[in-house]
Protein backbone atom coordinates (compact mmCIF):
# COMPACT_ATOMS: atom_id res chain seq x y z
CA UNK A 1 0.00 0.00 0.00
CA UNK A 2 1.35 3.49 -0.71
CA UNK A 3 0.39 6.84 0.20
CA UNK A 4 0.81 10.09 -0.95
CA UNK A 5 2.57 12.73 1.39
CA UNK A 6 3.41 16.20 -0.08
CA UNK A 7 7.07 17.19 1.09
CA UNK A 8 8.62 20.47 0.03
CA UNK A 9 11.20 18.99 -2.40
CA UNK A 10 14.30 20.68 -3.15
CA UNK A 11 14.09 24.24 -4.46
CA UNK A 12 10.50 24.60 -3.23
CA UNK A 13 9.49 27.71 -1.28
CA UNK A 14 7.50 28.44 1.31
CA UNK A 15 3.93 27.88 0.83
CA UNK A 16 2.59 30.92 1.24
CA UNK A 17 -1.30 30.25 0.22
CA UNK A 18 -0.57 26.70 -0.26
CA UNK A 19 -1.20 27.54 -4.32
CA UNK A 20 2.83 26.87 -5.50
CA UNK A 21 3.64 23.95 -7.90
CA UNK A 22 6.59 22.21 -6.97
CA UNK A 23 9.28 20.93 -9.51
CA UNK A 24 6.94 21.72 -12.33
CA UNK A 25 8.40 21.43 -15.53
CA UNK A 26 8.77 24.47 -17.61
CA UNK A 27 6.26 24.91 -20.33
CA UNK A 28 8.34 25.45 -23.28
CA UNK A 29 9.69 21.38 -22.51
CA UNK A 30 6.05 20.59 -22.07
CA UNK A 31 5.60 19.20 -25.27
CA UNK A 32 8.54 17.72 -25.77
CA UNK A 33 8.32 15.63 -21.90
CA UNK A 34 4.56 13.99 -23.30
CA UNK A 35 6.47 12.55 -26.12
CA UNK A 36 8.81 11.22 -24.14
CA UNK A 37 8.93 9.38 -20.77
CA UNK A 38 6.42 11.18 -18.57
CA UNK A 39 7.62 12.99 -15.47
CA UNK A 40 6.86 10.37 -12.88
CA UNK A 41 4.32 11.50 -10.10
CA UNK A 42 6.75 12.08 -7.15
CA UNK A 43 8.42 14.88 -9.61
CA UNK A 44 4.80 16.53 -9.35
CA UNK A 45 3.64 16.03 -5.65
CA UNK A 46 6.31 14.78 -3.63
CA UNK A 47 7.55 11.47 -2.32
CA UNK A 48 5.37 8.49 -1.91
CA UNK A 49 5.29 6.84 1.67
CA UNK A 50 4.85 3.63 2.47
CA UNK A 51 2.26 1.93 4.92
CA UNK A 52 5.29 0.69 6.94
CA UNK A 53 7.50 3.71 7.07
CA UNK A 54 4.01 6.12 7.69
CA UNK A 55 3.04 3.65 11.02
CA UNK A 56 6.75 4.01 12.22
CA UNK A 57 6.82 7.91 12.05
CA UNK A 58 3.41 7.70 13.63
CA UNK A 59 4.51 5.90 16.52
CA UNK A 60 7.83 7.33 16.47
CA UNK A 61 7.30 11.37 16.21
CA UNK A 62 3.74 11.94 16.56
CA UNK A 63 3.08 11.79 20.07
CA UNK A 64 0.58 12.88 22.58
CA UNK A 65 0.75 16.07 24.26
CA UNK A 66 -1.22 15.81 27.62
CA UNK A 67 -3.48 18.72 28.39
CA UNK A 68 -3.06 18.31 32.25
CA UNK A 69 -7.11 17.93 32.57
CA UNK A 70 -7.60 14.30 33.35
CA UNK A 71 -11.30 14.21 31.66
CA UNK A 72 -10.01 16.07 28.68
CA UNK A 73 -6.77 13.85 28.52
CA UNK A 74 -8.84 10.35 28.26
CA UNK A 75 -11.28 11.32 26.33
CA UNK A 76 -8.59 12.30 23.59
CA UNK A 77 -6.77 8.70 23.83
CA UNK A 78 -3.58 10.56 25.41
CA UNK A 79 -4.33 14.14 24.78
CA UNK A 80 -3.41 16.49 21.47
CA UNK A 81 -1.70 14.23 19.07
CA UNK A 82 1.35 15.89 17.25
CA UNK A 83 0.38 16.32 13.35
CA UNK A 84 -3.22 16.85 13.90
CA UNK A 85 -5.43 19.96 14.46
CA UNK A 86 -7.94 19.32 17.50
CA UNK A 87 -10.71 22.16 17.55
CA UNK A 88 -12.87 22.75 21.02
CA UNK A 89 -15.82 24.37 20.48
CA UNK A 90 -18.42 25.74 23.03
CA UNK A 91 -20.98 28.30 24.26
CA UNK A 92 -19.37 31.67 25.69
CA UNK A 93 -17.55 31.27 28.91
CA UNK A 94 -18.20 27.47 28.57
CA UNK A 95 -14.07 27.05 29.47
CA UNK A 96 -12.78 26.87 26.21
CA UNK A 97 -9.64 29.88 27.22
CA UNK A 98 -8.93 27.97 30.08
CA UNK A 99 -8.27 24.65 28.36
CA UNK A 100 -6.30 26.56 25.96
CA UNK A 101 -4.06 27.98 28.85
CA UNK A 102 -3.81 24.52 30.88
CA UNK A 103 -2.35 22.92 27.69
CA UNK A 104 0.17 25.72 27.44
CA UNK A 105 0.87 25.74 31.09
CA UNK A 106 1.42 21.72 31.32
CA UNK A 107 3.88 21.74 27.85
CA UNK A 108 5.87 24.53 28.72
CA UNK A 109 6.33 23.02 32.52
CA UNK A 110 7.06 19.65 31.44
CA UNK A 111 10.02 21.11 29.15
CA UNK A 112 7.95 19.14 26.08
CA UNK A 113 9.11 22.60 23.63
CA UNK A 114 8.07 26.04 23.36
CA UNK A 115 4.52 26.60 22.79
CA UNK A 116 3.10 29.20 20.51
CA UNK A 117 0.00 31.38 21.81
CA UNK A 118 -2.13 32.88 19.32
CA UNK A 119 -4.59 35.44 20.79
CA UNK A 120 -7.67 37.35 19.19
CA UNK A 121 -9.37 38.75 22.38
CA UNK A 122 -6.71 39.82 24.77
CA UNK A 123 -7.86 36.61 26.73
CA UNK A 124 -4.07 35.40 27.60
CA UNK A 125 -3.65 36.01 31.28
CA UNK A 126 0.25 35.63 32.36
CA UNK A 127 -0.62 35.35 36.30
CA UNK A 128 -3.60 32.84 35.73
CA UNK A 129 -0.52 30.60 33.66
CA UNK A 130 1.95 31.38 36.71
CA UNK A 131 -0.65 30.09 38.85
CA UNK A 132 -1.47 27.39 36.77
CA UNK A 133 2.29 26.33 37.01
CA UNK A 134 2.28 26.70 40.65
CA UNK A 135 -0.45 23.83 40.59
CA UNK A 136 1.14 21.47 38.36
CA UNK A 137 2.41 18.69 41.04
CA UNK A 138 5.53 17.22 39.39
CA UNK A 139 6.87 20.59 38.01
CA UNK A 140 9.84 20.56 40.87
CA UNK A 141 10.74 17.27 40.36
CA UNK A 142 11.76 17.97 36.98
CA UNK A 143 15.78 16.95 36.16
CA UNK A 144 17.86 20.29 36.64
CA UNK A 145 14.85 22.24 38.47
CA UNK A 146 15.84 20.98 42.34
CA UNK A 147 19.21 23.37 42.18
CA UNK A 148 17.37 26.24 41.26
CA UNK A 149 14.98 28.96 43.17
CA UNK A 150 11.39 28.66 42.67
CA UNK A 151 11.21 31.80 40.36
CA UNK A 152 13.78 31.29 38.01
CA UNK A 153 11.93 27.68 37.36
CA UNK A 154 9.25 29.67 36.96
CA UNK A 155 10.69 32.15 34.64
CA UNK A 156 11.99 29.70 32.25
CA UNK A 157 9.08 27.95 32.31
CA UNK A 158 6.95 30.43 31.22
CA UNK A 159 10.00 31.53 28.96
CA UNK A 160 9.11 28.82 26.65
CA UNK A 161 5.55 30.38 26.15
CA UNK A 162 5.39 33.06 23.07
CA UNK A 163 2.08 34.77 22.86
CA UNK A 164 1.07 37.10 20.03
CA UNK A 165 -1.81 38.87 19.73
CA UNK A 166 -3.55 38.48 16.11
CA UNK A 167 -6.43 40.50 15.35
CA UNK A 168 -7.20 40.23 11.32
CA UNK A 169 -7.13 37.56 8.99
CA UNK A 170 -3.83 38.96 7.08
CA UNK A 171 -2.09 39.10 10.40
CA UNK A 172 -2.63 35.34 10.70
CA UNK A 173 -1.23 34.66 7.23
CA UNK A 174 1.80 36.62 8.21
CA UNK A 175 1.85 35.11 11.36
CA UNK A 176 2.15 31.68 9.97
CA UNK A 177 4.29 32.56 7.40
CA UNK A 178 6.86 33.63 10.17
CA UNK A 179 6.56 30.42 11.91
CA UNK A 180 7.01 28.34 8.69
CA UNK A 181 10.26 30.42 7.94
CA UNK A 182 11.60 29.79 11.70
CA UNK A 183 11.01 26.32 11.67
CA UNK A 184 12.45 25.55 8.25
CA UNK A 185 15.49 27.15 10.02
CA UNK A 186 15.17 24.82 12.99
CA UNK A 187 15.11 22.24 11.03
CA UNK A 188 18.31 23.42 9.00
CA UNK A 189 20.13 24.33 12.99
CA UNK A 190 19.29 20.85 13.86
CA UNK A 191 19.13 22.07 17.44
CA UNK A 192 17.50 24.37 19.91
CA UNK A 193 13.72 24.20 21.45
CA UNK A 194 11.02 23.63 18.88
CA UNK A 195 7.62 24.85 18.46
CA UNK A 196 5.52 21.75 19.27
CA UNK A 197 1.86 23.50 20.41
CA UNK A 198 0.61 25.50 18.32
CA UNK A 199 -2.91 27.22 19.99
CA UNK A 200 -4.79 29.77 18.08
CA UNK A 201 -7.33 31.39 20.21
CA UNK A 202 -9.89 32.13 18.85
CA UNK A 203 -10.03 31.03 14.89
CA UNK A 204 -13.64 31.95 14.28
CA UNK A 205 -13.36 35.32 15.53
CA UNK A 206 -11.12 36.13 12.34
CA UNK A 207 -13.03 34.04 9.72
CA UNK A 208 -16.22 34.79 10.77
CA UNK A 209 -16.33 38.90 9.66
CA UNK A 210 -14.99 37.69 6.23
CA UNK A 211 -17.21 34.40 5.57
CA UNK A 212 -20.74 34.75 3.84
CA UNK A 213 -22.53 37.46 2.17
CA UNK A 214 -21.09 38.36 -1.32
CA UNK A 215 -17.63 38.23 -0.53
CA UNK A 216 -16.57 34.45 -1.78
CA UNK A 217 -12.50 34.89 -0.98
CA UNK A 218 -13.40 34.91 2.42
CA UNK A 219 -14.22 30.51 2.24
CA UNK A 220 -11.33 30.17 0.02
CA UNK A 221 -9.37 32.19 2.59
CA UNK A 222 -10.49 30.08 5.63
CA UNK A 223 -9.75 26.68 3.50
CA UNK A 224 -6.28 27.98 2.70
CA UNK A 225 -5.42 28.75 6.53
CA UNK A 226 -6.75 25.27 7.01
CA UNK A 227 -4.53 23.66 4.86
CA UNK A 228 -1.36 26.02 6.10
CA UNK A 229 -2.15 24.90 10.04
CA UNK A 230 -2.71 20.80 8.65
CA UNK A 231 0.86 21.38 6.53
CA UNK A 232 2.65 22.94 9.38
CA UNK A 233 1.06 20.28 11.96
CA UNK A 234 2.12 17.65 9.77
CA UNK A 235 5.57 18.37 8.41
CA UNK A 236 7.09 19.73 11.63
CA UNK A 237 5.16 18.07 14.28
CA UNK A 238 3.47 20.22 16.09
CA UNK A 239 0.06 19.77 17.40
CA UNK A 240 -2.43 22.73 16.52
CA UNK A 241 -5.73 23.43 19.26
CA UNK A 242 -8.08 26.35 18.12
CA UNK A 243 -11.10 27.40 20.00
CA UNK A 244 -14.34 27.94 17.82
CA UNK A 245 -17.82 29.32 19.43
CA UNK A 246 -21.22 28.47 18.53
CA UNK A 247 -24.15 30.23 16.53
CA UNK A 248 -27.84 29.30 16.63
CA UNK A 249 -29.41 26.45 14.87
CA UNK A 250 -32.80 27.43 14.88
CA UNK A 251 -35.06 27.01 17.56
CA UNK A 252 -32.99 27.35 19.53
CA UNK A 253 -29.94 25.18 19.44
CA UNK A 254 -26.88 25.86 18.99
CA UNK A 255 -24.38 24.66 16.76
CA UNK A 256 -20.45 25.27 15.95
CA UNK A 257 -19.60 28.14 14.04
CA UNK A 258 -17.75 28.59 10.66
CA UNK A 259 -20.11 26.12 8.55
CA UNK A 260 -20.55 22.73 6.82
CA UNK A 261 -16.68 23.33 4.89
CA UNK A 262 -14.81 24.17 8.74
CA UNK A 263 -16.24 21.47 9.92
CA UNK A 264 -14.14 18.39 7.90
CA UNK A 265 -10.89 20.48 8.43
CA UNK A 266 -10.13 19.36 12.61
CA UNK A 267 -9.12 15.53 13.28
CA UNK A 268 -10.80 16.13 16.61
CA UNK A 269 -13.78 18.08 17.60
CA UNK A 270 -14.42 18.92 21.21
CA UNK A 271 -17.33 20.21 22.77
CA UNK A 272 -17.68 22.09 25.81
CA UNK A 273 -20.43 23.18 28.01
CA UNK A 274 -20.52 24.73 31.64
CA UNK A 275 -23.91 24.45 33.77
CA UNK A 276 -23.84 27.69 35.64
CA UNK A 277 -24.76 26.38 38.87
CA UNK A 278 -22.45 23.72 39.83
CA UNK A 279 -19.51 24.80 37.59
CA UNK A 280 -19.31 21.01 35.86
CA UNK A 281 -17.94 21.12 32.80
CA UNK A 282 -18.93 18.77 30.24
CA UNK A 283 -16.88 17.58 27.34
CA UNK A 284 -18.41 15.51 24.25
CA UNK A 285 -16.12 14.48 21.02
CA UNK A 286 -18.10 15.02 17.77
CA UNK A 287 -15.03 13.78 15.57
CA UNK A 288 -11.73 11.25 16.66
CA UNK A 289 -9.28 9.74 13.80
CA UNK A 290 -9.34 6.81 15.99
CA UNK A 291 -12.43 6.53 18.91
CA UNK A 292 -15.90 6.51 18.73
CA UNK A 293 -17.43 10.00 18.78
CA UNK A 294 -20.17 10.58 21.18
CA UNK A 295 -18.73 9.93 24.48
CA UNK A 296 -18.22 12.38 27.23
CA UNK A 297 -16.66 13.63 30.24
CA UNK A 298 -17.51 15.61 33.34
CA UNK A 299 -14.91 17.40 35.60
CA UNK A 300 -15.49 20.41 37.59
CA UNK A 301 -14.36 23.78 35.99
CA UNK A 302 -10.36 24.01 36.35
CA UNK A 303 -9.81 26.82 39.42
CA UNK B 1 10.27 8.56 23.34
CA UNK B 2 12.38 12.23 23.89
CA UNK B 3 11.49 15.82 23.90
CA UNK B 4 13.74 18.23 22.85
CA UNK B 5 15.06 20.65 25.73
CA UNK B 6 16.84 24.06 26.22
CA UNK B 7 19.52 24.53 23.79
CA UNK B 8 22.91 24.17 25.53
CA UNK B 9 25.39 27.42 25.57
CA UNK B 10 27.63 25.62 23.34
CA UNK B 11 25.33 24.44 20.59
CA UNK B 12 25.52 25.65 17.24
CA UNK B 13 22.01 27.90 18.33
CA UNK B 14 23.49 29.93 20.52
CA UNK B 15 22.23 33.46 19.95
CA UNK B 16 23.48 36.88 19.95
CA UNK B 17 21.10 37.97 22.06
CA UNK B 18 20.96 35.64 24.76
CA UNK B 19 23.95 37.34 26.16
CA UNK B 20 21.47 40.91 26.88
CA UNK B 21 17.97 39.09 27.54
CA UNK B 22 19.07 36.09 28.93
CA UNK B 23 16.37 34.14 26.75
CA UNK B 24 17.89 30.81 25.65
CA UNK B 25 14.59 31.23 23.26
CA UNK B 26 15.78 33.55 19.53
CA UNK B 27 12.77 35.13 18.47
CA UNK B 28 10.58 33.21 16.63
CA UNK B 29 7.71 35.63 16.08
CA UNK B 30 8.64 39.57 15.26
CA UNK B 31 5.58 41.03 17.60
CA UNK B 32 5.38 38.22 20.41
CA UNK B 33 6.26 38.45 23.65
CA UNK B 34 7.40 35.38 25.90
CA UNK B 35 5.14 34.90 29.18
CA UNK B 36 7.98 35.43 31.70
CA UNK B 37 8.05 39.58 30.12
CA UNK B 38 3.92 39.50 29.63
CA UNK B 39 3.73 38.08 33.44
CA UNK B 40 6.18 41.56 34.56
CA UNK B 41 4.44 43.90 32.80
CA UNK B 42 1.11 42.52 33.81
CA UNK B 43 2.28 43.13 37.76
CA UNK B 44 3.02 46.85 36.83
CA UNK B 45 -0.67 47.67 35.44
CA UNK B 46 -2.69 49.99 37.32
CA UNK B 47 -6.71 49.05 37.00
CA UNK B 48 -9.32 51.64 36.77
CA UNK B 49 -11.53 51.34 39.74
CA UNK B 50 -15.58 51.39 39.55
CA UNK B 51 -15.60 53.56 43.44
CA UNK B 52 -17.53 50.10 45.29
CA UNK B 53 -14.87 48.20 46.89
CA UNK B 54 -16.74 44.68 46.30
CA UNK B 55 -17.38 45.65 42.65
CA UNK B 56 -13.41 45.83 42.46
CA UNK B 57 -12.56 42.63 44.17
CA UNK B 58 -14.92 40.89 41.85
CA UNK B 59 -13.23 42.41 39.04
CA UNK B 60 -9.49 41.84 40.71
CA UNK B 61 -9.16 45.05 41.16
CA UNK B 62 -10.82 47.20 38.55
CA UNK B 63 -11.79 47.68 34.87
CA UNK B 64 -8.45 46.35 33.26
CA UNK B 65 -6.25 48.19 30.79
CA UNK B 66 -5.43 46.35 27.21
CA UNK B 67 -8.75 44.21 27.77
CA UNK B 68 -12.81 44.54 25.69
CA UNK B 69 -15.19 44.41 28.95
CA UNK B 70 -18.70 44.06 28.66
CA UNK B 71 -20.96 45.66 30.77
CA UNK B 72 -24.70 44.84 30.58
CA UNK B 73 -28.30 44.66 31.94
CA UNK B 74 -32.01 45.72 32.01
CA UNK B 75 -32.53 49.62 31.72
CA UNK B 76 -32.43 51.57 35.08
CA UNK B 77 -30.09 49.09 36.73
CA UNK B 78 -27.06 51.72 36.76
CA UNK B 79 -24.86 50.74 33.31
CA UNK B 80 -24.90 54.93 32.34
CA UNK B 81 -23.70 55.45 35.86
CA UNK B 82 -20.85 53.41 35.42
CA UNK B 83 -19.52 54.17 32.83
CA UNK B 84 -19.52 58.22 33.64
CA UNK B 85 -18.02 56.69 37.27
CA UNK B 86 -15.35 54.66 35.16
CA UNK B 87 -14.70 57.91 33.03
CA UNK B 88 -14.60 60.10 35.64
CA UNK B 89 -11.93 57.62 38.46
CA UNK B 90 -9.40 57.03 35.16
CA UNK B 91 -8.65 60.28 35.55
CA UNK B 92 -7.65 60.04 39.35
CA UNK B 93 -4.04 61.09 39.74
CA UNK B 94 -1.47 58.51 39.83
CA UNK B 95 -0.53 60.03 43.17
CA UNK B 96 -3.45 58.88 44.00
CA UNK B 97 -3.45 55.61 42.74
CA UNK B 98 -4.98 56.08 39.82
CA UNK B 99 -4.51 56.12 36.24
CA UNK B 100 -3.95 59.97 35.28
CA UNK B 101 -5.68 59.56 32.06
CA UNK B 102 -8.20 60.88 29.40
CA UNK B 103 -11.50 59.06 28.44
CA UNK B 104 -13.54 58.87 25.16
CA UNK B 105 -17.14 58.18 25.78
CA UNK B 106 -18.95 57.51 22.71
CA UNK B 107 -22.88 58.04 23.28
CA UNK B 108 -25.25 56.24 20.84
CA UNK B 109 -28.38 56.76 22.68
CA UNK B 110 -28.24 60.57 24.23
CA UNK B 111 -28.23 59.53 27.99
CA UNK B 112 -25.06 61.02 28.73
CA UNK B 113 -26.12 63.76 31.22
CA UNK B 114 -23.66 66.17 31.70
CA UNK B 115 -24.98 67.76 34.99
CA UNK B 116 -25.02 64.64 36.41
CA UNK B 117 -21.39 64.20 35.09
CA UNK B 118 -20.77 67.68 37.13
CA UNK B 119 -22.51 66.12 40.87
CA UNK B 120 -20.06 62.50 40.30
CA UNK B 121 -17.11 64.00 39.52
CA UNK B 122 -17.15 66.72 42.63
CA UNK B 123 -18.52 63.32 44.59
CA UNK B 124 -14.97 61.85 43.57
CA UNK B 125 -13.00 65.40 44.25
CA UNK B 126 -14.85 65.68 47.38
CA UNK B 127 -13.28 62.05 48.22
CA UNK B 128 -9.91 62.47 47.53
CA UNK B 129 -9.78 66.10 48.19
CA UNK B 130 -7.72 67.72 45.84
CA UNK B 131 -7.58 69.27 42.38
CA UNK B 132 -6.86 67.07 39.23
CA UNK B 133 -4.01 68.27 37.12
CA UNK B 134 -4.34 68.13 33.23
CA UNK B 135 -4.13 64.36 32.34
CA UNK B 136 -1.93 63.06 29.34
CA UNK B 137 -3.55 60.11 27.05
CA UNK B 138 -6.63 58.54 26.43
CA UNK B 139 -6.81 55.48 28.87
CA UNK B 140 -10.55 54.35 28.56
CA UNK B 141 -12.87 54.70 25.76
CA UNK B 142 -16.26 54.13 27.00
CA UNK B 143 -19.55 53.17 24.16
CA UNK B 144 -23.03 53.44 25.60
CA UNK B 145 -24.54 51.60 24.14
CA UNK B 146 -22.73 49.43 21.20
CA UNK B 147 -26.02 47.41 20.94
CA UNK B 148 -28.45 50.73 19.88
CA UNK B 149 -27.47 51.05 16.39
CA UNK B 150 -27.42 47.61 15.58
CA UNK B 151 -30.83 46.69 16.74
CA UNK B 152 -32.98 48.40 14.41
CA UNK B 153 -32.43 49.31 10.36
CA UNK B 154 -30.29 46.24 10.04
CA UNK B 155 -32.37 43.54 8.43
CA UNK B 156 -29.20 41.05 6.84
CA UNK B 157 -28.76 39.40 10.14
CA UNK B 158 -25.46 38.24 8.75
CA UNK B 159 -24.30 41.28 7.51
CA UNK B 160 -25.01 42.35 11.40
CA UNK B 161 -22.54 39.59 13.02
CA UNK B 162 -20.09 40.50 10.49
CA UNK B 163 -19.92 44.07 11.01
CA UNK B 164 -19.86 43.45 14.56
CA UNK B 165 -17.05 40.73 14.88
CA UNK B 166 -15.22 43.26 12.56
CA UNK B 167 -16.16 45.90 14.78
CA UNK B 168 -14.75 43.54 18.15
CA UNK B 169 -11.58 42.83 16.62
CA UNK B 170 -11.11 46.85 16.07
CA UNK B 171 -11.61 47.38 19.63
CA UNK B 172 -9.49 44.60 20.91
CA UNK B 173 -6.80 45.96 18.78
CA UNK B 174 -7.03 49.45 19.89
CA UNK B 175 -7.25 47.68 23.34
CA UNK B 176 -3.74 46.37 23.19
CA UNK B 177 -1.72 48.96 20.96
CA UNK B 178 -2.42 51.83 23.08
CA UNK B 179 -2.84 50.12 26.31
CA UNK B 180 -6.60 51.41 27.59
CA UNK B 181 -9.63 49.77 28.63
CA UNK B 182 -12.63 49.52 26.47
CA UNK B 183 -15.61 49.24 27.89
CA UNK B 184 -19.03 48.45 26.22
CA UNK B 185 -22.66 48.86 27.55
CA UNK B 186 -25.03 46.36 26.39
CA UNK B 187 -29.00 46.58 26.64
CA UNK B 188 -31.01 42.77 27.44
CA UNK B 189 -33.70 40.98 25.28
CA UNK B 190 -35.41 38.07 25.69
CA UNK B 191 -34.80 34.76 24.33
CA UNK B 192 -36.18 31.84 23.45
CA UNK B 193 -34.24 28.47 25.01
CA UNK B 194 -35.20 25.65 26.74
CA UNK B 195 -38.83 26.37 26.65
CA UNK B 196 -38.81 29.84 28.56
CA UNK B 197 -38.20 33.18 27.26
CA UNK B 198 -35.09 34.01 29.15
CA UNK B 199 -32.57 37.81 29.35
CA UNK B 200 -30.18 37.36 27.56
CA UNK B 201 -27.11 40.28 26.57
CA UNK B 202 -28.45 41.58 22.82
CA UNK B 203 -26.60 40.61 19.89
CA UNK B 204 -26.92 37.46 20.07
CA UNK B 205 -24.71 34.26 20.13
CA UNK B 206 -21.96 35.64 17.93
CA UNK B 207 -21.67 38.74 19.77
CA UNK B 208 -20.75 36.89 23.53
CA UNK B 209 -17.80 35.88 22.17
CA UNK B 210 -16.47 39.56 21.27
CA UNK B 211 -15.23 40.67 24.74
CA UNK B 212 -12.52 39.67 26.96
CA UNK B 213 -14.90 40.12 30.32
CA UNK B 214 -18.36 40.32 30.91
CA UNK B 215 -20.08 41.61 34.00
CA UNK B 216 -23.99 41.66 34.20
CA UNK B 217 -25.84 44.13 36.42
CA UNK B 218 -29.10 42.79 37.69
CA UNK B 219 -31.72 43.65 40.57
CA UNK B 220 -32.13 41.29 43.34
CA UNK B 221 -34.73 42.63 45.04
CA UNK B 222 -34.69 46.10 46.14
CA UNK B 223 -30.45 45.72 45.18
CA UNK B 224 -28.45 46.14 42.51
CA UNK B 225 -26.12 43.33 42.12
CA UNK B 226 -23.29 42.63 39.40
CA UNK B 227 -21.87 39.50 38.74
CA UNK B 228 -18.91 38.61 36.51
CA UNK B 229 -19.75 36.20 33.99
CA UNK B 230 -16.85 35.73 31.45
CA UNK B 231 -13.17 36.45 33.07
CA UNK B 232 -9.85 34.91 31.70
CA UNK B 233 -8.54 34.82 35.07
CA UNK B 234 -10.64 35.56 37.83
CA UNK B 235 -13.74 33.15 39.04
CA UNK B 236 -17.44 33.75 38.23
CA UNK B 237 -18.48 36.23 41.58
CA UNK B 238 -21.12 38.39 42.62
CA UNK B 239 -21.20 41.78 44.30
CA UNK B 240 -23.81 44.11 45.57
CA UNK B 241 -23.52 47.92 44.54
CA UNK B 242 -25.08 51.02 45.14
CA UNK B 243 -25.33 53.86 43.27
CA UNK B 244 -25.53 56.84 45.09
CA UNK B 245 -25.82 60.84 44.59
CA UNK B 246 -22.42 60.88 44.74
CA UNK B 247 -21.45 58.00 41.77
CA UNK B 248 -21.22 54.47 42.27
CA UNK B 249 -20.35 52.92 45.84
CA UNK B 250 -20.54 50.22 47.93
CA UNK B 251 -23.60 48.99 49.51
CA UNK B 252 -24.80 50.14 52.29
CA UNK B 253 -25.11 46.89 54.21
CA UNK B 254 -21.48 45.76 52.73
CA UNK B 255 -18.82 45.08 54.97
CA UNK B 256 -16.29 46.68 52.73
CA UNK B 257 -14.37 49.48 54.40
CA UNK B 258 -15.14 52.92 52.18
CA UNK B 259 -13.09 53.20 49.17
CA UNK B 260 -10.74 56.20 50.51
CA UNK B 261 -8.34 56.88 47.75
CA UNK B 262 -5.46 58.09 49.32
Amino acid sequence: MSATRGRSGGGATTSGCGLKRRNAPQDQEDSKMMNQDQPSTEDWCGRFWNGMELLKDVTEKKHFLPTGLEGIDTLLGGGLRQGQLTEITGPSSSGKTQVCLHCASNIAAKQMGVVMYLDTSNSFSPSRVATIIYGISDLFGQRGFELQPKDARLKSVMRSIICESVFDIFALFEVLHQLEVSLLNDKVNNGGSKVCLLIIDSISSLLAPIIGGKYPQGRSMMISVAVILKKLADEHNLSVLVTNHMVSAGNGAVKPALGESWKAVPHVRLMLSRECQNNICTATVLKHTLMASGRTAKFAAPS
Amino acid sequence: MSYTGSAPASSSLYWKGMESSGDPHPPILAGAQNAWDMLSDEQSQKHITTGSGDLNNILGGGIHCKEVTEIGGVPGVGKTQLGIQLAINVQIPVEYGGLGGKAVYIDTEGSFMVERVYQIAEGCISDILEHFPHSHDVRIVIIDSVTFHFRQDFDDLALRTRVLSGLSLKLMKIAKAFNLAVVLLNQVTTKFTEGSFQLTLALGDSWSHSCTNRLILYWNGNDRYAYLDKSPSLPVASAPYAVTGKGVRDAVSSNHKRVRVT
